[in-house]
């Protein structure tokens, strides 16, 4: 099977990259590949960002990642011998070849190019309800409910 | 006699941002004549005898008020129903979540004006969302409600329905939709304010939102005008409510129908007079409570539903106008007249 490393080595060239890694400060000659594999989103995006990551960002996260496997593109670095010296999913990062760095999006643009805006098309008839009638002298005391600018408007039926 | 249910205290004039539609033109430094912390506190005992429901804390950034917490902390112990708004730009101290935690306010507001991007230009930071994503944890793990506050113009409505979505994802309780108006800095940007257009643009998206994403309690403010029950907001609405059941404090201790109203209407000090006596004898409020149809002039004026809402939003009218009682945007003109 030599030949076959040969080739592959000889293939590999063509993916060569210089790269300063995360963390470290001299660049590195290393083979870029890209590798798809199921996975799960959610977690290579918690493993991602790490202590960024808050309560807020995790709820979102799963809800427009879910929890399940699917399919991730990763880019891998390799060195010489074939081993793995660093991988990212290029959903969150990317090789930048003018900084020769991995260059990770940034958490919330991640996520808010992640939403979906739903198609929401009601009929008039629906959307309208029926406009407002006088309804006469009112009890005084029955003054409706308001929101004011710089006031705060309150969820009612909260359940907690 | 009119029972005052809820006042908004302006807590410091003082803000750590420079926002585009600020409407009370907040800037970084406080103004000399601010209340100390004890002024304050005596206004929140005044408030208290007088049976007030509730008390929401505004600004300015409220958080930057030297003593904040310890007035956060004692409208609660008097039993005032409390609750401020913030922008969120800094994560809230350890000190202060724990205030949050003890005085349970009714709800925390984020002024959140667009996604990311949106969020930052108006705010004139680029660090303001980000802020924000922490206090929507710190609150959620409080478990305090969180009402988002929107301030609409041109820059940020075509937004509102990715902003649905997004405040969907993060769970909040309550969504508070305002118009932008010609006050503050605005006054400089009136090529951002909206036209009848953009607002039935906005109030056909509001229904819609409302109707999809029913676990957000999606208000329309008192800006939108008169508006059958259940459409762009829940309740029915009787119209202006500053000096009839509203007012508030500003930052120096003047008493006013509103604080949007700071350009027009004030009444008097509380350094000067008891807050009581202020609320009861005020001319300052004559406007709202010695309404008759004959005041009224403008786009309102020959409505056959004037009796219910007064011509509507007061501080809309003034700021558009200079005068009262004459909504510049109504939903019941836009779509039923």
């Amino acid at each position: 099977m030599n030949n076959a490393i040969g080739l592959i080595k000889e293939d590999l060239r063509r993916h060569r990259v210089t790269v300063t890694l995360p963390g470290e400060q001299e660049e590195k000659s290393l083979y870029l590949i890209l590798i798809t594999a199921k996975t799960k989103k959610f977690k290579d995006f918690v493993e991602t960002y790490g202590n960024k990551v808050t309560t807020t960002h995790r709820k979102i996260a799963q809800k427009v990642f879910g929890v399940w496997e699917t399919e991730n593109v990763y880019g891998a670095l390799i060195d010489e011998n074939m081993q793995m010296i660093f991988a990212f999913n290029r959903d969150f990062a990317d090789y930048d070849k003018t900084k020769k760095a991995i260059v990770f999006k940034d958490i919330d643009d991640v996520l808010i190019d992640r939403i979906e805006v739903k198609k929401i098309e009601l009929e008039e008839s629906e959307a309208l309800p029926i406009g407002p009638k006088e309804r006469g002298r009112r009890n005084p005391d029955n003054i409706g409910e308001w929101l004011i600018k710089y006031s705060l408007a309150e969820k009612k039926n909260k359940i907690t | 006699m009119h029972r005052l249910r809820e006042v908004v205290i302006e807590t410091t004039k003082q803000c750590n941002l420079n926002c585009i539609h600020c409407g009370s033109d907040c800037g970084h430094k406080t103004t000399e004549d601010e209340l100390s912390v004890e002024e304050w506190r005596d206004v929140l005992l005044q408030l208290s005898e007088m049976k007030v429901g509730k008390v929401v804390f505004s600004g300015g950034e409220p958080t930057l008020k030297d003593g904040f917490e310890t007035l956060l902390a004692f409208a609660s112990v008097l039993g005032l129903k409390v609750g401020f708004i913030s922008n969120g730009l800094f994560a809230f101290s350890e000190s202060l979540q724990e205030v949050i935690s003890r005085c349970n306010p009714f709800a925390v507001g984020l002024s959140i004006d667009g996604l990311k991007q949106a969020h930052n230009k108006i705010r004139k930071n680029q660090n303001s969302w980000q802020g924000l994503m922490q206090n929507i944890s710190i609150l959620q793990n409080l478990g305090v409600q969180i009402c988002v506050v929107t301030t609409l113009h041109k820059l940020n409505y075509h937004e509102l329905p990715r902003l649905a979505s997004f405040l969907d994802l993060v769970d909040v309780d309550s969504w508070q939709l305002q118009l932008a108006m010609p006050s503050g800095r605005m006054k400089n940007q009136v090529n951002l304010l909206i036209n009848e257009d953009d607002f039935k643009k906005i109030c056909r998206e509001v229904l819609v939102l409302r109707k999809f994403y029913p676990n957000i309690n999606i208000q329309s403010a008192d800006c939108f005008g008169l508006a059958p029950e259940n459409s762009i907001r829940s309740d029915y609405w009787a119209g202006c409510p500053a000096g009839i059941s509203a007012m508030a404090i500003d930052a120096c201790g003047n008493i006013m129908p509103c604080l949007s109203l700071q350009d027009s209407q004030r009444c008097e000090n509380i350094k000067n007079k008891p807050i009581v006596e202020i609320w009861e004898k005020s001319s300052g409020f004559d406007f709202n409570r010695k309404f008759t149809n004959k005041n009224v002039k403008g786009r309102c004026e020959n409505c056959k539903l004037l009796s219910e809402c007064r011509g509507g939003c007061n501080s809309q009218s003034f700021s558009y106008y200079g005068y009262f009682h004459s909504s510049p945007f109504c939903f019941t003109r836009s779509f039923y007249q």
